[in-house]
């Protein structure tokens, strides 16, 4: 008989046994927490593993795992898991879905579309390039690479675009960002999907139905907050539920 | 009773000007002709060591002229690894005359050759088949990388106050067409195909020929632009020549300094000795790195600073009214001394025999 293989590290598992997928991410998850109970989750047992961004400085990969380096944030994670979890062992799950998790991809879009907007050439090596610096230079980018090299199942819904209509913060590098079409958006997409792909990641794009002009997120999916405070970085469960929508598609597409 | 050499100078004397001198207290190498202000805009291209130049002009608060920046929000690596940067124009490096007057010629005729070399399902240029690592994705971005670069040498040339070209190389290799390539095909891309493809070692003439074909290219289009030749002090990493490496060097650089000198009996044009600040015998090859070939960090440092201490000293000549220079890009950071050298002539290094 055939040693298990590391994507599948449960002997013999009955053919009805769960999924077990871990949703890992920052404040970003939360639109997908809050979407659980719209969605069909049967066949998977759903864990969630986070805490705010800040907080991300403060994790590690370590044997086999992601780990605080220290308690305050190890229990801070714990505080929001069902099972206490002070650090995600890849091993003990099929599929880890990173939400958010500071994989931050807008500044390339903007890059983008500022590059249309000056009639500069901006060639595929080049964002190429773009996306794996940027990837690399974010720690939970690494925390994914070993996660998939274990052989559990890594999916990356990285940080949607902000709402329409608001500031982010990018405005000075990039004025004329919005210039990017949706041609421009698609191009990138299926160069991070390739980039992505090359270390055995699976990227679920932003849904195309939530994208606003050039590269803002439609109002319809801003979080409440987003009227009061003006927050236009997290978004609402309509979202989270057409995040869930991807993520289980490219997960029973594949299980 | 008197001859000419009574009334020499000391610094036209070995004994005076070098050989009582420590090697770092030698000076007046360089008289300009002409002082560089720190507006006018200035294009640099050409070989390898060229690159310093650049760099150290920026640095120094001097117009260095960026005709083609790249996309904004690249970061100082990915600028550099694209050849964005390296020379006002993102031709990669201009080895010999011939290149340089293709260029010009390609840039005002605003076509290029149609050769693309193809590699795992990438494509190369020709002319400059580092630049983008990896190659191009698509052939429509390598056509439209071409005539971005061609755009941005006419903006060039029409902005400069001063030309600086240093010349690196005579050996070459050349396609059916008679078309010089950046280097020889088979290396980073491309086939090579003995019935296709010519290596030619260019004389005395075919370097002049090549030179005054491009500066009359370049006073066409700039009447009042003044140029500054420099010869690169880095060796051959590889002959074709059937000579030895060394030998072969002496004979290229040799050549490319004759041309020089000769050409700067214009007063348009100078000669900046780069080649003699680091090759000559009392400088005892200190400023080489351990492999003798690269330029160590000190001896870029030394030329430099031999380049700048005069530059701003010389009576401006007269020359025709400099076009509205371009507002100065703010200063850049001092080079890094880690960096390297982008020489698409390091990869003949890769194919070397094993001694």
């Amino acid at each position: 008989m055939p040693s298990p293989s590391p994507a599948n590290r449960r002997a013999n598992p009955p053919a009805d046994a769960p999924l077990r997928l871990a949703v890992f991410g920052d404040s970003h998850y939360a639109c997908v927490r809050a979407a659980e109970g719209r969605v069909d989750l049967a066949g998977l047992d759903v864990e969630y593993w986070g805490h705010v961004g800040r907080r991300f400085k403060f994790l590690t990969w370590a044997d086999g795992a992601i780990r605080a380096t220290d308690d305050q944030t190890a229990l801070r994670f714990a505080k929001f898991n069902d099972k206490g979890r002070t650090s995600l062992p890849a091993r003990e799950f099929d599929a880890i879905l990173f939400v958010g998790c500071r994989l931050y991809l807008t500044p390339i879009f903007l890059l983008v579309g500022q590059a249309r907007a000056d009639g500069q050439l901006l060639s595929g090596a080049l964002i190429d390039r773009l996306i794996l610096d940027r990837l690399t230079g974010t720690p939970t980018w690494d925390f994914a690479v070993q996660t998939a090299r274990l052989g559990t199942r890594v999916l990356i819904s990285p940080p949607s675009f902000p709402t329409e209509g608001g500031e982010h913060g990018w405005e000075a590098l990039f004025p004329d960002g919005s210039a990017l079409l949706p041609d421009d958006r698609a191009l990138v997409w299926d160069r991070v999907q390739a980039v992505m792909a090359g270390s055995g990641v699976t990227l679920i794009p932003q849904p195309a139905d939530t994208v606003a002009a050039g590269a803002t997120t439609w109002l319809a999916f801003a979080t409440d907050s987003h009227a009061t405070t003006g927050d236009a970085e997290h978004k609402n469960a309509d979202y989270g539920a057409l995040v869930w929508r991807d993520a289980l598609a490219a997960l029973r597409g594949a299980v | 009773m008197s001859h000419p050499y009574d009334s020499l100078p000391p610094d036209a004397f070995w004994r005076t000007a070098v050989a009582d001198r420590s090697a770092f207290d030698i000076k007046g190498l360089w008289r300009p002709k002409w002082a560089i202000g720190r507006k006018e805009p200035i294009v640099t291209t050409g070989s390898c060591f060229a690159q310093h130049f650049g760099r150290a002009l920026a640095a120094r608060g001097y117009a260095w002229l960026d005709a083609q920046p790249g996309p904004r929000g690249l970061d100082d690596s990915q600028r550099r690894d694209f050849h964005y940067g390296t020379f006002s124009f993102r031709t990669g490096n201009i080895y010999t005359p011939r290149m340089l007057r293709q260029w010009l010629d390609w840039a005002f005729a605003d076509r290029m050759p149609d050769e693309v070399w193809e590699k795992a399902g990438r494509f190369f240029d020709p002319f400059r088949p580092g630049i983008e690592p990896g190659g191009f994705v698509t052939l429509e971005e390598l056509c439209a990388s071409q005539t971005e670069t061609l755009a941005a040498i006419r903006a060039a040339i029409a902005q400069a106050s001063v030309f600086v070209f240093t010349l690196g190389l005579t050996e070459s290799w050349q396609g059916p067409e008679g078309v010089e390539y950046a280097i020889c095909p088979g290396t980073v891309a491309g086939r090579f195909d003995p019935a296709q493809h010519r290596f030619l070692n260019h004389g005395y003439a075919g370097l002049m020929a090549d030179m005054e074909g491009a500066l009359s290219t370049l006073f066409r289009h700039n009447p009042g632009v003044r140029v500054l030749l420099t010869v690169s002090p880095v060796p051959l990493t590889a002959t074709a020549s059937g000579a030895h490496v060394l030998v072969a060097t002496s004979q290229s650089k040799a050549l490319l300094r004759a041309v020089a000198g000769a050409l700067a009996d214009d007063p348009r044009i100078d000669y900046f000795p780069s080649y003699e600040i680091i090759t000559a015998p009392p400088f005892r090859g200190m400023f080489f790195a351990p492999n003798q070939r690269s330029i160590a960090e000190a001896g870029v440092a030394f030329v430099m600073e031999q380049f700048f201490s005069v530059l701003g000293r010389a009576p401006a000549a007269p020359r025709a009214p400099a076009p509205e220079p371009k507002p100065a890009e703010p200063p850049a950071a001092e080079p890094d001394s880690a960096t390297d050298l982008r020489c698409e002539e390091e990869i003949l290094n890769a194919f070397a025999q094993p001694r």
